[in-house]
């Protein structure tokens, strides 16, 4: 697998909250969902590890459970995690979920299983409106979306339609 | 792709939307369902169809006996008991299917009951809704859109919230909304759903006013023949905003080419069939409609129930309560918890019930005998998305051992009575679209409608999680995290007045039912318009229920008491 220098990104312009990427990721981790949603005035969206390059929640995980592969893909090692918090504190953007499942945590791999066949994470293959891309944001400016932050994009910035 | 994986293709069936699905398999076992067209397109429902597949509770035995008395058995005996049973009723027996169920099996079962059982008694199950808009449509005669003519549009009229009830339209949606700006999204509904929320040109509706408005923008638009069909109609329960329906008006008269789509959901207007023939009737003067079912094969099971005229299922009902009919084989849908008790209550007079189930315990129909049956991936056939289009659905596994496909349950009833095979030829005869009404009969009819008590309108927020009223879906350990309880909806301002904050429970009681809810202030809904956000089986009284003069089962929303829970 090449490194990975592509972003889960949401197009804000298409996002229906179907939260069809929240099932996908459920069934696809076994029960161990990573996508979160976040509350905004006029949408639920969903909010997904933004994969840092220099990660906080790996530098703060006391058992080394977080690890971030030589492909640059941050997970979680279910064996070595012990639900103790840390990351979910440390993450600066809020994506780890503070409702621990079965006693660990949440967190997005990028579906590496998918990845390492050359197929994109779950969530942006199951994403029935479109919204969910899995691209760098120079793919996006191509397209003419304004990238509003590391992973979310639309047209115009404040309302969707 | 690793070698140890197989993908397989087939069709999701749990919506009219009919997604191309496919299955992972590793060494045999499913991994998880995904689709690969369009790079997407796995609404929830489609994602949860493998844990209902692989669920601990799958039923694999079949049972006779009821309550204490019932006994585990297998399905052959289950199978022999019950062929008995309805051959020793013969024309006091009755068959009904579920409309999701393939165009094989559905047509088996007709045939087995009228050349088996030699009983005029069979009836097919389909959402009143969908009936209805199929009803309106095909009387219409308004070309059916598929997906992907939505582009070639200038404007789509949504009747309805699209993006609630079918998550998977909204690509083409959007595509539609981005080619061009020009291009006018036009959304009508009862409720500011998600769909409305990507426009400016919303049109809020009174509950049940979907006709009366679609009347509105049709009488300003219709020439000639349709002109003279409006005139005189008796006028329209619903007051609906003329600004609204002139400003609608105006854009369908300035585009080009225009869609409408039409999703009722459940519970929203018990008038389908002049939705659907209003929204044809506007269509089919420069472009077509898409309607957007709740079930897969709705379409082909009405075409079938057209065709084969089975009896209406109301009508079945009312004979089951007479005593007229007294045993009846009911597949693929169990019809204590698809009905409210006021129309089901009717199956405890019956001396013979047999009934099938996919899962144990908890949602076990009562029966005197109860079968287990395959699930829509463990079976084949030939089933009609809602634009018309022949799909084949293919049995990608193997039921539980002891489980059976529907169509395999009738020929195996056959073959115990020493019947001739069944026949199951499915021909363009067999499905031709075809019209039960003509216009004109459709919209002058003068519907009673049922008069419900309490000042505030129930409406079921169309579900993109939950299957039809929840009870499979409820199963699930997804659906469950998401959405662990139904809420109520209820305007800021009734709820300020009636000091409600978000997360206190409501006592929502009618005549029929009560239930306790948590209640969720939300400004999508218009004061005294409460919404279910999702479907569940209790839930099912508080909407209005009735059977018509035709026998056809008819569902509007329920007129409901609501008041805070103390303590």
């Amino acid at each position: 697998m090449e490194k990975v220098t592509k972003r889960v990104i949401l197009n804000l312009d298409r996002c229906v909250e179907c939260k069809s990427c929240s099932a996908a990721c459920f069934y696809g981790h076994i029960f161990y969902p990573a996508v979160e949603y976040g509350q905004a005035p006029a949408a639920t969206i969903p909010i997904i590890c933004k994969q840092c390059d220099e990660p906080a929640c790996v530098e703060t995980c006391p058992n080394e459970a977080m690890k971030r592969d030589e492909n640059g893909v941050v997970w979680r090692s279910l064996m070595l995690c012990t639900g103790c918090r840390s990351c979910i504190n440390a993450c600066p953007f809020g994506v780890l979920s503070s409702n621990l499942k079965a006693g660990q945590v949440g967190k997005c791999d990028f579906c590496k299983d998918k990845l390492t066949a050359d197929l994109v994470p779950r969530c942006v293959a199951s994403c029935p409106s479109g919204a969910l891309k899995f691209v760098d944001e120079e793919e996006l400016r191509q397209e003419g979306l304004l990238v509003l932050s590391s992973n979310m994009a639309g047209r115009h910035p404040v309302k969707r339609r | 792709m690793s070698s140890d994986k197989e993908i397989s293709q087939t069709h999701c069936l749990f919506c009219s939307l009919l997604c191309p699905m496919g299955v992972e398999f590793h060494e045999r076992d499913v991994a998880f369902p995904f689709y690969s067209r369009d790079n997407g397109r796995a609404c929830s429902r489609g994602s949860l169809s493998a844990e209902l597949l692989f669920h601990r509770d799958r039923l694999n035995v079949a049972y006779i006996g009821k309550g204490d008395e019932r006994k585990p058995t297998s399905i052959s005996e289950a199978l022999s008991y019950t062929a008995e049973r309805l051959k020793a009723l013969g024309q006091e027996a009755a068959i009904v299917v579920d409309g999701n169920l393939s165009c094989e099996a559905i047509l088996k079962a007709a045939d087995f009951a009228k050349n088996v059982l030699n009983t005029e008694n069979f009836a097919v199950y389909l959402p009143p809704s969908d009936r209805g808009i199929l009803q309106g449509l095909f009387a219409s005669g308004a070309p059916l859109f598929r997906e992907e003519d939505l582009l070639d549009c200038d404007a789509i009229l949504a009747v309805g919230d699209p993006f609630s009830s079918h998550p998977p339209i909204s690509k083409v949606i959007h595509d539609f909304r981005f080619k061009d700006r020009a291009n006018r999204l036009l959304v009508a509904d009862s409720h500011r759903g998600k769909t409305a929320e990507f426009t400016f040109d919303f049109y809020q509706l009174p509950p049940g006013g979907e006709d009366a408005f679609l009347r509105k923008v049709a009488e300003g638009l219709v020439e000639g023949e349709d002109e003279a069909l409006l005139e005189g109609l008796p006028e329209p329960e619903a007051e609906v905003s003329p600004q609204a329906a002139d400003a609608c008006q105006e854009a369908l008269a300035k585009a080009g080419k225009v869609a409408v789509s039409v999703a009722l959901g459940w519970a929203k207007n018990s008038r389908a069939e002049v939705i659907g023939a209003l929204a044809g009737i506007i269509a089919r003067q420069k472009g077509g409609v898409l309607p957007l079912l709740l079930y897969g094969n709705a379409q082909g099971a009405y075409r079938l129930m057209q065709n084969l005229e089975v009896r209406p299922l109301g009508g079945l009902l009312s004979e089951i309560k007479e005593g007229k009919v007294k045993g009846l084989l009911s597949v693929g849908i169990n019809l204590a918890s698809r009905l409210p008790e006021s129309l089901s209550k009717s199956l405890e007079g019956l001396e013979f019930l047999a009934q099938t189930a996919s899962l144990n315990e908890g949602t076990l129909p009562d029966g005197d005998v109860v079968m287990p049956m395959a699930l829509f991936l463990e079976e084949s056939g030939t089933v009609l998305d809602g634009s018309g289009n022949k799909r084949q659905i293919k049995a990608l596994l193997a039921p539980p051992k002891g489980a059976v496909a529907s169509a395999e349950i009738f020929d195996a009833l056959a073959q115990k009575l020493e019947a001739a095979p069944l026949e199951a030829q499915i021909t363009d005869e067999i499905l031709k679209p075809g019209a039960a009404k003509t216009l004109e009969e459709i919209l002058s009819q003068a519907y009673q409608s049922k008069e419900g008590e309490g000042p505030y309108t129930l409406l079921s927020e169309p579900s993109g999680i939950h299957f039809v009223e929840g009870s499979l879906t409820r199963r699930l350990r997804w659906p469950a995290l998401t959405e662990a309880t139904a809420l109520i909806k209820i305007n800021p301002q009734d709820a300020s007045r009636l000091s409600l904050r978000a997360g206190d429970e409501v006592l929502i009681r009618n005549g029929n039912a009560e239930t306790v809810l948590p209640v969720e202030p939300s400004t999508r809904f218009p004061q005294g318009v409460l919404g279910l956000s999702a479907p569940f089986v209790q839930a099912q009284e508080l909407f209005n229920w009735w059977i018509d003069e035709a026998g056809r089962i008819r569902l509007a929303p329920g007129r409901v008491n609501l008041v805070k829970k103390e303590g």
